[in-house]
């Protein structure tokens, strides 16, 4: 095998090789760290390497193998994570210029449970600043510069887990860490054609990441098959003291039946003619071991007004302080130098009524999804956008119609993406399953049989240079 | 429209209705044109303050908070028109417990 093949492996068959001892974790960690360094910047994927850390805990895994002991299918595989999780002792800048020099002394429970789990963190990711939190309309709206997908470095890699999306993508990690709360998982996994999980709104613990919407933030795996992205949530899940909204639920799969899948009504109006080729060829293949219903209706309401009134008063309350600071004036987005003060000037009681219209909404969504396993859709109408053009020009023809982001992140439901084939200028388009509360490995096990029977998930980048 | 609408409208949902509220159920008719909206007095006095902040921001830019706030001031009738979706007793998806 080449270093190239090894490098775009996905985690579990790294894992295997590690522990069959056909590679060290060393000899591996040493191949992702020269690629983060060849690679990491042309896509504007990377913030921080940390060498020292990752050849550390590279040697750590490979002493334990030697003596006998495994921690599981992650021991050895080195990974990196978007930079609002706490690395103790390495810059977390929230992929803002404010906070560039932050630094915490501890780990985020996720990127503690996974050193716990014998992985090695080699990356802090980049990342849109602040998440997106401050309303950004152009790629270019983070310190580091814009996120590139390795498709096609000219087009964004989305947010506002860009790192994550390139570095996965371009093979630079073995798998990663994002973040989302409101398609921050879903857009880069699509843009950059990986297989990225959003776990149910509480499944992973937030202690040691960045807040910016308290209700609706979530974290989980943005991997290169649907099985790495199953078993790292199971590694990063359950409840943590630290966390009060973190819990241990069980993860139920489908057994003895037919998953049963609805395609939403106007689930590919509005959206780019390869979008709806592919999302209708990945149904044929669904088809083959699911059930599915078309044109389903879902409950009316205005999710993504609802979703912004909540968002408003959250995200306002989370910088404050640097709203207050002036400091808003370092951000890189013109749009975000400014955005703080508008979500500052939001009414209190518009917050309240947004949360209390959010859980009417949310009853009628989930009442709809009943007789479902998940409902299937395009990730996005669209494949990635350009750089160099606003977000609001890239693309006006085909906007879509469903809010599917403000549909399953208000009632916090799991949902995964997984790269279904190539659109306009040969980008990768992304066929997304939105699940019920908790089942996420109900998810991943047809995302897991639709990459059984096909091979959109091996399909990889050249990676150019700058 | 607030910028954060307009975002979500271009990315994170990748599919919302940039010009009109977005609806679960489209009708298929085609999206209404964004009328020329005129940025109200409470708007204008609230961007201005945020002077106090940053006695930097231009006047254009005073411009350009005013007419977000002024979008999220509008948000309230966008989402209980004249208060009818909601009803007295309709409590927040978060609720409040004693503490122990």
């Amino acid at each position: 095998m080449t270093n190239e093949q090894l490098a775009f492996s996905d985690a579990t068959a790294l894992g295997q090789m590690i522990a069959q001892r056909k590679m060290s974790s060393v000899e591996l960690t040493k191949l992702y760290l020269a690629r983060l360094e060849k690679y990491g910047h042309v896509y504007g994927a990377v913030v921080t390497i940390v060498h020292e850390r990752a050849l550390g805990e590279a040697r750590a895994a490979d002493k334990e193998l030697a003596a006998g002991s495994s921690r599981g299918p992650l021991h050895g595989v080195p990974y990196g994570v978007k930079d609002l999780l706490a690395a103790a002792g390495a810059p977390t800048t929230w992929g803002a210029a404010p906070y560039r020099n932050q630094v915490f002394d501890y780990d985020a429970t996720v990127v503690k449970k996974l050193r716990d789990a014998g992985a090695v963190l080699c990356a802090k990711l980049a990342m849109v600043e602040l998440a997106g939190g401050f309303g950004y309309n152009e790629a270019d709206a983070s310190f580091t510069g814009p996120g590139r997908t390795p498709w096609n470095r000219n087009f964004w890699s989305g947010g506002s887990s860009s790192g994550p999306g390139a570095a996965t993508a371009a093979g630079l990690v073995g798998f990663s860490i994002g973040s989302e709360t409101n398609g921050s998982i879903m857009v880069p996994s699509s843009y950059c054609g990986v297989s990225g999980l959003r776990p149910t709104y509480g499944r992973v613990s937030r202690h040691g990441a960045m807040a910016l919407m308290w209700s609706s933030d979530k974290l989980g795996p943005m991997c290169r098959s649907a099985r790495d992205a199953e078993t790292v949530l199971r590694t990063i899940a359950g409840h943590d003291p630290n966390d009060k909204t973190s819990k241990d639920m069980p993860f139920p799969t489908i057994r003895g039946r037919r998953p049963k899948l609805a395609v939403v009504k106007g689930a590919t109006a509005k959206t780019q003619p390869a979008v709806i080729r592919n999302f209708e060829a990945s149904l044929r293949v669904l088809g083959e071991f699911c059930d599915i219903v078309r044109d389903v209706p879902l409950p009316k309401g205005d999710y993504g007004d609802v979703f912004v009134a909540v968002f408003n008063g959250e995200c306002a309350s989370a910088f404050r302080d640097l709203i207050e600071s002036g400091r808003s004036r370092e951000l890189q987005s013109p749009s975000d130098k400014l955005g703080g003060y508008a979500v500052y000037g939001s009414l209190a009681v518009d917050y309240v009524d947004g949360m209390r219209l959010r859980s009417l909404l949310n009853e009628a969504v989930v009442r709809a999804m009943e007789p479902y396993d998940a409902i299937v859709h395009p990730t996005l109408s669209t494949v990635a956008l350009p750089i160099d053009l606003p977000f609001d020009k890239a693309y006006p023809k085909y906007p879509g119609v469903l809010d599917m982001g403000s549909i399953g992140n208000l009632p916090g439901l799991p949902s995964v993406s997984v790269p279904n084939g190539l659109g306009e200028n040969h980008l990768p388009t992304g066929l997304a399953l939105l699940g019920k509360s908790w089942g996420e490995t109900a998810l991943t096990q047809i995302a897991k049989a639709y990459q059984a029977r096909t091979a959109f998930h091996q399909q990889h980048p050249k990676l150019v240079m700058a | 429209m607030s910028t954060r609408k307009a975002f979500l409208a271009a990315t994170a949902s990748g599919a919302l209705l940039a010009a009109a509220p977005p609806s679960a159920q489209p009708s298929g008719s085609p999206s209404p044109s964004p009328k020329p909206s005129k940025i109200s007095g409470a708007a204008r006095e609230l961007a201005k303050s945020m002077r106090r902040f940053d006695p930097q921001l231009t006047d254009k830019d005073l411009e350009t908070i005013a007419q977000n706030i002024d979008g999220n001031l509008k948000l309230g009738n966008a989402i209980d028109p004249k208060g009818r979706a909601l009803k007295n007793w309709d409590e927040p998806a978060a609720t409040f417990e004693a503490a122990e």
